[in-house]
């Protein structure tokens, strides 16, 4: 019990923190402490953390004894979050229940966070720019163009296990440039390259046939021809660049006869004395996949060794450079590209009404909402501005599309409020705002034209679960599927891990890849058929293809396809949920063996959101081999260990956890031996629960942990979606979206539709 | 100043696609003395076993002891330092993370906030220090390189947000210079993409439109600041940094133009490691030798990186074994490792150190490069007494071919030296307290 002199302290420290509030008097705050809060503690905290106990180095008694909740606010965070996510007390014990919980969590709140969990507050998302995911996928919304951005940007930085989080999302001068180079990129693709220039093929000194090399020159002392054969993929006008040069003798200039094929194009007099060198150009007619011969003659030769001035004695021919490119066939090929930007697609005939309605289309969707008319005439004054500077009306846009895509308001996410008479301290974000929270956390992009013309009609929240649901069943919710799984259960670190090919021969890049997609195609067919979350542990199917039937040595016909397989009988023993699958197993081992530490790691992580509490520091983790010099095994070695009191509180509960992985050898392949000795999957908590492999670990998971799983993976969906951390001001946003569920069961698709109509997501502060 | 400009293509035209460096007697440059003395870090990942790189010893290097034995013929071009610690990269009261702090620490000499991604906070780095101050001298004020390309997803390092793990350099406290890890694109930052005659002659054109570009989006960043918030300004003026130092460089761009007709850029990211730093090698001793920047960090590899280094008998991961409790076998591995790394930077070094300089004076003497990491002994994660290499600089009067012990002495301090050399008055660099002037 708390002696009187620690009561005293309570009250006073009460008093302090009460004097923010204007809810209480200090006296009844203390009276609720003692009548509400306390008991709670007493009953479920106090076996193990109170009355002397002090299990895992934690009693609560005396943290609550201690001077002020500012100076331990670190132990207060630990104390709540074990408590909300329902980690505190363990399985094994008596569960305090929903009401108690929230008494206690508010009381801490109150106390040791100053903050009334009576307000909802829905927070605020640091202004996010687009990843590089979203940069890409956005780019092919708005102007059909594929980029390669994961190439091209530098890696997004990541907080809270994910690249959508605004804080972390830097823009350092690298990724300005970038943004600049990318700008013309797309411009490029979507436009066609600049001034209809085609692709170019270049040819220099070295690679001209005929005459003689002379520095950077090929140079012809008599007469004589350069010659080029041109291989033509496309039919159509080629325009031919030469960079030449001619030294002089007698009155006339250097004269190069160009003839194509036999026939005769056109002749050119030097009159670039050299050094100096001009640009010679000229056309000809090719058809497709063509050959064609192009030879550039030098006709008339002239030597006059006794001039006095020795830059006049010899007349030569001297050529740099040639290149050829064709810019109709390039025209044609932006066709349909050209129009669906600007109604028409020959240079020629863009005006400046094409450009004009193209910006006043297109402008709103690069920067995410409508303009005023003020704004977008900001943009045709650029572009007249271009104009001005001599480029013709398709340059002209090119530019100001590429103004437009390195704006800071097609970069960074800007969210409108909407219009409000309510006096209140947060606002709904505007439909356009809502639609594109909508769109990049179901598709990683921008909204299509039916999203778009939705909030641009007002009518997306009176139509938001039947646009749910269209967008969940358009094919670009695997941008989902992939970033949100690939980052929650770390699939992408599937790339990154490389196991020892002695050990592991099976292991090829295919099965690598097979893998990623097994847990991605299991989670997509939960979401799509609106499965129960359970599932995630609980399925006794899975989702496979010929590679991955052949790694996991499982019976039936399979090909490249993946196919839902249900198990059954051994195999059913092996496989199904989550912890069977081979890329989760992979990315927790080491390159040479498993990790029963990485994977209980895994587990409380990602699934149980009760990540281990730090190594202290300076003590090297544990880690686990077949020690060579004393022959124990790993699990040997952990007894040992675990008389050291410091690391045994965690890693028991990590690596039991992991022991009863360990059935599956470091890529998911099952195993009853290793290393000689029969597997031991015993797995035992501190807290008392036992389980016996696998199966009955994810069993255990399911039946004790549930609660601590659906609200795990809401908050891995909160905050991936809203782009932000989240505080114990989200707990009652969190647990409406838990408690809307009337029955046990909590299905995938509904508890992304909830997160969708949560006050976080709809709201902003 | 008038710097007589060097042709690049000149220098670029000896390289050929093997990436040799040229020799640049024919280069015309500046006098002797004026040659400028660039600064670089390379940073070790996870600790090295110190028994196997550090000398015996102090004074005049003798034998080298094995993790440093590649580096043999380069003896009388390095000095190794010891004593040098960086203590905000222990815990100070913020439990683990050793591996996050030590990266995030080693150029700043700060104290990394924990955090996962609010408010993130460190300080700016020795690299940025003598960017701000000399970088504008360059077409590229400072160049960061790094051969991790992707973020591990999930948590980094015990709460700590992947940024402080996967960058050296840092701007401001809290925007990271991240850093670019495809040879290729390094490439075209240096020395241009486009060949075409008619781009060529676009050129100065596009730069003018560019231009013309920048100045419309920084209209659009003064309409959206009157909307935002207080901290959603933070990011703005991220953007706005940013868009101002590209337009010195655009400006800085049309003094100097590379023509690389001749020349082939690289591929991409090789598939074999050991290539990738050398191409990366490769890159710095280009920008180096094109005075393309002076200032330079390469993460090798990111504090924490549990590769494995199949090539050298060494199956297991590097940061796993970095734990090895003194078992006999793992340290032999981990030394192996160490080995390799001090192989990579040997090549870079031999780089150096074969190119020429406009008055015959080699390029090494002129730079002065860290070969370093933030831990010691990795199975502890000390971060006192750290691997630390000093090479180059001798016509700059920095020793050489010594081993000498600070004993105890901020890091820092010797950062706060090397600006000091590089002609950069700063009166502190993180956590400094004075200035080591022996180097």
């Amino acid at each position: 019990m708390i002696s009187s002199h620690q009561i005293t302290f309570i009250c006073g420290m009460l008093s302090f923190s009460l004097s923010f509030s204007v809810i209480a008097k200090t006296t009844n705050e203390f009276t609720f402490f003692e009548e509400q809060v306390l008991p709670l503690m007493e009953e479920y905290c106090y076996d193990c953390h109170g009355d002397g106990a002090q299990k895992g180095d934690f009693s609560i008694e005396e943290l609550i004894s201690l001077k002020s909740f500012d100076d331990h606010s670190k132990q207060w965070d630990r104390v709540w979050k074990n408590i909300y996510n329902r980690n505190m007390p363990p399985a094994n014990v008596p569960q305090p229940g929903d009401e108690e919980i929230s008494t206690l969590l508010s009381w801490v709140e109150k106390s040791a966070f100053k903050h009334d969990p009576g307000q909802i507050d829905p927070g605020h998302i640091v202004l996010r720019r687009l990843n590089r995911t979203e940069y890409e996928n956005t780019i092919k919304e708005l102007f059909q163009v594929t980029i390669d951005a994961e190439n091209y940007f530098p890696a997004d930085d990541t907080g809270y296990g994910f690249d959508t989080i605004g804080e972390v999302l830097t823009l350092s001068p690298l990724l300005m440039e970038k943004y600049l180079g990318m700008a013309e990129i797309v411009m490029e693709k979507a436009l066609g390259p600049i001034n209809d220039h085609a692709e170019i093929v270049r040819l220099n000194a070295n690679e001209i046939q005929g005459g003689q090399k002379q520095g950077n020159f090929r140079v012809l002392p008599s007469r004589g021809s350069f010659n080029i054969s041109h291989r033509s993929d496309w039919g159509g006008i080629y325009t031919v660049n030469v960079r030449a040069s001619a030294s002089r003798a007698g009155k006339e200039f250097a004269k190069m006869q160009v003839i194509v094929n036999g026939k005769e194009i056109k002749t050119f007099s030097i009159d670039s004395e050299y050094p100096k060198k001009s640009l010679y150009s000229f056309q000809f007619a090719a058809n497709a996949k063509s050959s064609n011969l192009i030879s550039l003659s030098f006709i008339n030769d002239f030597y006059d060794p006794k001039n006095k001035n020795p830059k006049l004695r010899d007349r030569n021919l001297y050529i740099e450079e040639i290149e050829l490119s064709l810019p109709e066939g390039v025209m044609a090929k932006f066709m349909e590209s050209r129009r669906r930007l600007l109604e028409e697609w020959e240079t020629k005939k863009i005006g400046d009404a094409h450009v004009i309605n193209s910006l006043e289309k297109w402008i709103p969707r690069i920067y995410r909402m409508p303009l005023s008319p003020k704004e977008s005439s900001r943009h045709i004054a650029f572009y007249e501005k271009m104009k001005h500077k001599g480029l013709t009306p398709i340059e002209a846009l090119r530019q100001t599309f590429k103004a437009a895509l390195v704006s800071p308001r097609f970069i960074f996410r800007e969210e409108k409020k909407r219009e409000d008479k309510n006096d209140s301290s947060y606002k709904q974000i505007d439909e356009f705002a809502l639609a594109h929270r909508m769109s990049f956390f179901l598709w990683s992009s921008i909204p299509d034209d039916n999203l778009w013309r939705l909030a641009q009609s007002g009518k997306l929240r009176a139509n938001l679960h039947p646009e749910f649901k269209r967008m969940l069943a358009d094919s670009k919710i695997r941008e989902f599927v992939n970033n949100f799984c690939g980052q929650w259960l770390q699939l992408r670190d599937l790339n990154l891990v490389n196991p020892n090919p002695e050990k592991f021969p099976k292991f090829t890049d295919q099965v690598r890849k097979s893998m990623i997609q097994e847990t991605q195609e299991f989670f997509k067919y939960l979401l799509m058929q609106n499965l129960p979350v359970d599932l995630l542990l609980g399925a006794n199917f899975s989702m496979i293809n010929r590679d991955l039937a052949e790694f996991y040595g499982l019976s039936g016909e399979f090909d490249q396809k993946f196919k839902k397989v249900i198990f059954n009988g051994n195999e059913l023993y092996q496989r199904g949920g989550l912890l069977t699958h081979g890329s989760i197993l992979t990315i927790t081992s080491n390159p040479t063996r498993t990790s029963p530490v990485k994977r209980g790691k895994w587990v409380l992580d990602n699934l149980l959101a009760a990540p281990p509490r730090d190594p202290p520091p300076g003590v090297a983790e544990l880690e686990e081999s077949r020690n060579s010099a004393n022959n124990l095994t790993f699990r040997e070695q952990m007894t040992q260990h675990s008389k050291n009191p410091a690391c045994y509180s965690c890693h028991a509960s990590m690596d039991n956890l992991g022991y009863a992985m360990d059935n599956f050898d470091a890529v998911g392949k099952w195993r009853s031996v290793a290393d000689g000795v029969p597997v031991d999957v015993f797995g035992k908590l501190s807290s008392g629960e036992e389980f016996n492999g696998v199966d009955e670990l994810q069993n255990f998971l399911l039946q004790n942990k549930k609660q601590s799983i659906v609200r795990c993976l809401t908050q891995k969906l909160f905050i991936y979606g809203l782009g932000r951390g989240l505080t114990y001001k989200d707990r009652p946003a969190v647990d409406e979206v838990l408690t809307s569920f009337q029955k046990d069961q909590i299905n995938f698709a509904d508890l992304l539709y909830k997160v969708i109509e949560s006050k976080p997501f709809q709201f902003s502060n | 100043m008038h710097r007589p400009t060097i042709s690049r293509r000149l220098i670029l035209r000896g390289l050929g696609v093997s990436l040799a460096l040229p020799l640049m007697e024919s280069f015309a440059r500046s006098p002797a003395d004026t040659i400028p003395l660039r600064m670089g870090f390379t940073y070790i990942p996870n600790g090295v076993i110190m028994d196997e790189w550090r000398p015996q010893s102090v004074g005049n290097l003798k034998d080298l002891p094995n993790s440093l034995k590649p580096l043999e013929n380069q003896k009388k071009d390095f000095q190794v330092l010891s004593g040098l610690d960086h203590t905000k990269a222990y815990a100070n009261g913020d439990g683990g993370g050793d591996h996050a702090r030590a990266n995030a620490t080693f150029l700043t000499g700060c104290q990394a906030k924990k955090t996962a991604g609010k408010d993130i906070r460190i300080g700016v780095s020795v690299d940025q220090i003598a960017a701000e101050a000399i970088g504008g001298q360059t077409k590229l004020p400072s160049l960061e390189l790094s051969c991790d390309g992707v973020r591990r997803s999930g948590k980094c390092d015990s709460g700590y947000s992947c940024a402080y793990q996967y960058n050296l350099s840092w701007k401001t406290e809290s925007m990271p210079m991240v850093p670019e890890s495809n040879p290729r694109l390094v490439f075209e930052r240096l020395f241009g993409k486009s060949n075409s005659l008619v781009d060529r002659e676009n050129q100065l054109k596009r730069k003018a439109l560019n231009k013309s570009i920048l100045d419309f989006a920084l209209e659009d960043a003064g309409h959206l600041s009157k909307r935002l918030s207080r901290v959603d300004q933070v990011k703005l003026n991220e953007y706005l940094t940013s868009v101002r130092e590209l337009e010195k460089r655009i400006e800085r761009d049309e003094k100097q133009w590379a023509n690389l007709s001749d020349y082939k850029s690289p591929d991409g990211i090789p598939g074999n490691y050991k290539e990738h730093l050398r191409i990366m090698f490769d890159m710095l001793a280009l920008a180096y030798q094109s005075d393309s920047t002076r200032i330079s960090s390469f993460l090798m590899a990111h504090d924490g990186s549990n590769r494995s280094f199949r090539d050298i008998g060494v199956p297991e991961g590097h940061h796993s074994l970095s734990h090895h409790r003194n078992d006999p076998d793992k340290i032999k591995k981990l030394a192996r490792i160490d080995n390799f790394y001090s192989e990579q930077f040997a090549y870079f070094l031999e780089k150096l150190s074969t190119t020429r300089e406009i008055d015959g004076s080699r390029l090494i003497d002129h730079c002065m490069i860290i070969f370093g990491g933030g831990i010691s002994d990795g199975n502890r994660h000390r971060h006192s007494d750290l691997p630390v290499l000093l090479a180059g600089g001798k016509a700059h009067g920095l020793s050489t071919g010594r081993h000498f012990d600070f004993g105890n002495t901020p890091m820092t301090n010797l950062y706060l030296g090397i600006l000091g050399k590089a002609g950069v008055n700063a009166s502190r660099v993180g956590d400094s307290t004075g200035v080591i002037t022996n180097i």
